[in-house]
């Protein structure tokens, strides 16, 4: 029998174990895919979605309905994996801006890719990078608003994400090259 | 998808890729879930249960105090006042020599003594006092060995005074041409002093505040701050210390007196040991070359010269930045001097009172799980912590008298910091305060 969200929230509320069990059933699939986006290991992975889901099951009755139960949930995985990536932050220097060489925008196709190359990218980025990122493309979050959320400058934030993205170019173009004729196997 | 010289597709092209996606999490994870949320869920019992135990052995002790008292306080408050004629043979109110005072209910207790007396009553009652008169009488009590030796000629202090049958055996009352006896309400003895031991539990809220916490270059380091040892400089970025202490229990014992001013005037003093237990929660833990554990970064321990050594730049090894719970386990010596005003002084006792404590810091456990390291911190210069520091108390003693010197005490009380527990230069504050509730004995010098 398939709950809804309410009753696994109201079942949350009451410190069911089952309606628990439930709820990471339905989304847990989903929120592992988002921790190991921000991840290099999966252990990291792994411990950032054990203690998710635990804020999750703590903070149960403070949501409110004025955004969806897996947004919520969504949220709490990604504030979680950034409070295990500050640490990094600090580990790998910042770059400026101006140090980046403007990479020229070539056509590039992610069509070619499956979620699994596509995720080892991510991860493969420098831990930094990694981060803004997924914070930027992925979450749709400002550079302000991210420069907030990481206590950095908005420029470090942009200049992380340039960096990121010219990565990524670069390695899309090598596998484009090398994959070329396997287009479309994914 | 074809490739786009804007940028805005570019990040599109990543969110339709991974807009849906999942993946299955191992197994195991719902496992270790399920483990933490079944300690979380003991470890709130477990706080709760501490302080039921208190609570419910305080109710059973007022409900079997209230049934003693209910049972007990009229008869054993009230005396029969026997007089007794000299001439056993012809009884003449006119020859009272002697008086003595004997409990109700020894009376009560056995019913042939009540019989013996109440047999012979020939009078009534004048005002709120019962008087009865009767002509001289010997009577026989068997069975009641107590009722026999209280009522022996010896105990009530008239043997060799009275002219006693000698036909009487040791078996036979040996007891009295009365006259008369009346019931009279007599007051115990007024108590001046007394002593007593207790014990006690009561909420610990630290009432914590964190000011200024950076792991802070040698160079920028501030006194609030959570700095490494020496002037080797520490990477400014790194997140803020973020620490907080939770509400714990308290646990005491010890031992106090007092002594009666006046009437109503009670003023009361002891010394105690007292162990209050917290949660404090950090966010960074460091690892060093010389211990196997992390060793956390708080404002607690940013002054312990041990931990400072251990802190210096060449033997850290990692930051980790992660959530770690402390167990906090303080410990005091505490002298508590408070007035009391006593609103009912008998059996039953009630008393309102408030004071002042004097709490000797003495130590301070900071403990977490086995990957990090535990750290005492002791009273001193290097301690952020007052050697001395003082409470205000307030509470509502009740006492029942047990037996004849004995007293049971219950006091619900609550206590507040009147000065910080915290030196005026540490990075942090803490004024504790909590409710609690004593319980003890309490012997009486008459």
């Amino acid at each position: 029998m398939a709950f809804s969200d309410q009753e696994l929230i109201d079942g949350c509320c009451k410190g069911e174990r089952k309606a628990q069990r439930e709820l990471y059933n339905k989304y847990s699939s989903q929120m592992y895919a988002v921790a190991m986006r921000y991840s290099k290991m999966q252990q990291e992975a792994e411990d950032i979605l054990q203690e998710s889901f635990l804020k999750v099951f703590q903070n149960i009755e403070k949501f409110r309905k004025d955004s969806s139960l897996p947004y919520w949930i969504k949220r709490i995985v990604v504030n979680t994996a950034l409070n295990h990536q500050r640490s990094k932050l600090y580990l790998y220097p910042m770059v400026d801006i101006s140090d980046l060489n403007n990479q020229s925008d070539t056509e590039l196709t992610l069509s070619s890719f499956g979620h699994k190359e596509l995720m080892e990218m991510i991860r493969r980025l420098p831990t930094g990078c990694q981060v803004i990122f997924n914070l930027y493309a992925i979450e749709g979050y400002k550079h302000h608003e991210i420069a907030k959320m990481l206590e950095i400058s908005e420029g470090t934030s942009k200049s992380q994400y340039a960096r990121a993205k010219s990565l990524l170019k670069e390695w899309i173009v090598e596998s484009n090259t090398v994959n070329y004729g396997r287009a479309g196997e994914f | 998808m074809a490739g786009r010289e804007n940028s805005e597709d570019f990040e599109r092209e990543w969110q339709q890729a991974f807009e849906g996606f999942e993946q299955e999490p191992p197994t195991g994870v719902w496992g270790q879930i399920d483990s933490q949320l079944t300690y979380q869920q003991m470890k709130a019992y477990r706080a709760k249960a501490a302080m039921y135990r208190w609570v419910a052995a305080a109710v059973i002790l007022l409900a079997v105090g209230v049934t003693a008292w209910q049972y007990h306080y009229l008869s054993s408050k009230e005396v029969i006042r026997y007089s007794a004629a000299v001439n056993a043979d012809a009884p003449d109110q006119e020859e009272q020599t002697f008086s003595w005072n004997i409990p109700l209910w020894f009376a009560d207790e056995e019913k042939k003594t009540t019989n013996f007396v109440k047999q012979n009553l020939v009078a009534g009652s004048t005002g709120d006092r019962e008087m009865y008169l009767q002509s001289g009488v010997y009577g026989n009590i068997e069975g009641s060995t107590s009722v026999r030796e209280e009522l022996s000629l010896e105990r009530l202090g008239v043997a060799g005074a009275l002219a006693v049958p000698t036909n009487l055996t040791p078996d036979h009352l040996r007891i009295l041409p009365v006259y008369n006896f009346e019931k009279q309400k007599l007051k115990a003895d007024p108590s001046r002093y007394w002593a007593g031991l207790n014990v006690g539990s009561a909420g610990f809220k630290p009432n914590y505040q964190s000011f200024d916490n950076q792991l802070v270059s040698g160079n920028n380091r501030s006194q609030a701050a959570f700095s490494l040892a020496s002037n080797d400089a520490v990477d400014t970025n790194s997140p803020p210390v973020r620490e907080d202490m939770s509400a714990g229990e308290t646990v005491s014992f010890g031992v106090n007196f007092g002594v009666k001013l006046s009437d109503r005037w009670v003023l009361e003093s002891g010394l105690q040991y007292a162990r209050a237990e917290a949660t404090t929660v950090t966010n960074i833990a460091i690892q060093t070359s010389a211990y196997q554990e992390v060793i956390p970064a708080t404002s607690q321990v940013q002054s312990v010269e041990k931990v400072n050594s251990t802190l210096r730049r060449d033997k850290v090894v990692e930051y980790e930045y992660r959530d770690i719970d402390l167990n906090n386990q303080f410990e005091f010596a505490a002298v508590p001097v408070k007035a009391g005003y006593r609103l009912l002084d008998d059996r039953l006792s009630l008393e309102l009172n408030a004071g002042v404590i004097a709490n000797v810091y003495l130590g301070n456990k900071l403990s977490g799980s086995d990957d990090v390291a535990s750290i005492t911190i002791g009273p001193g210069n290097e301690s952020p912590y007052r050697d001395l520091s003082f409470s205000g108390l307030a509470g509502v003693e009740m006492g029942y008298q047990l037996f004849r010197n004995f007293d049971v005490v219950v006091e619900p009380n609550y206590r507040r910091a009147l000065s910080p527990l915290t030196k005026q230069n540490s990075g942090f504050r803490a004024n504790p305060a909590g409710f609690g509730l004593m319980t003890g004995i309490r012997y009486n010098f008459n």
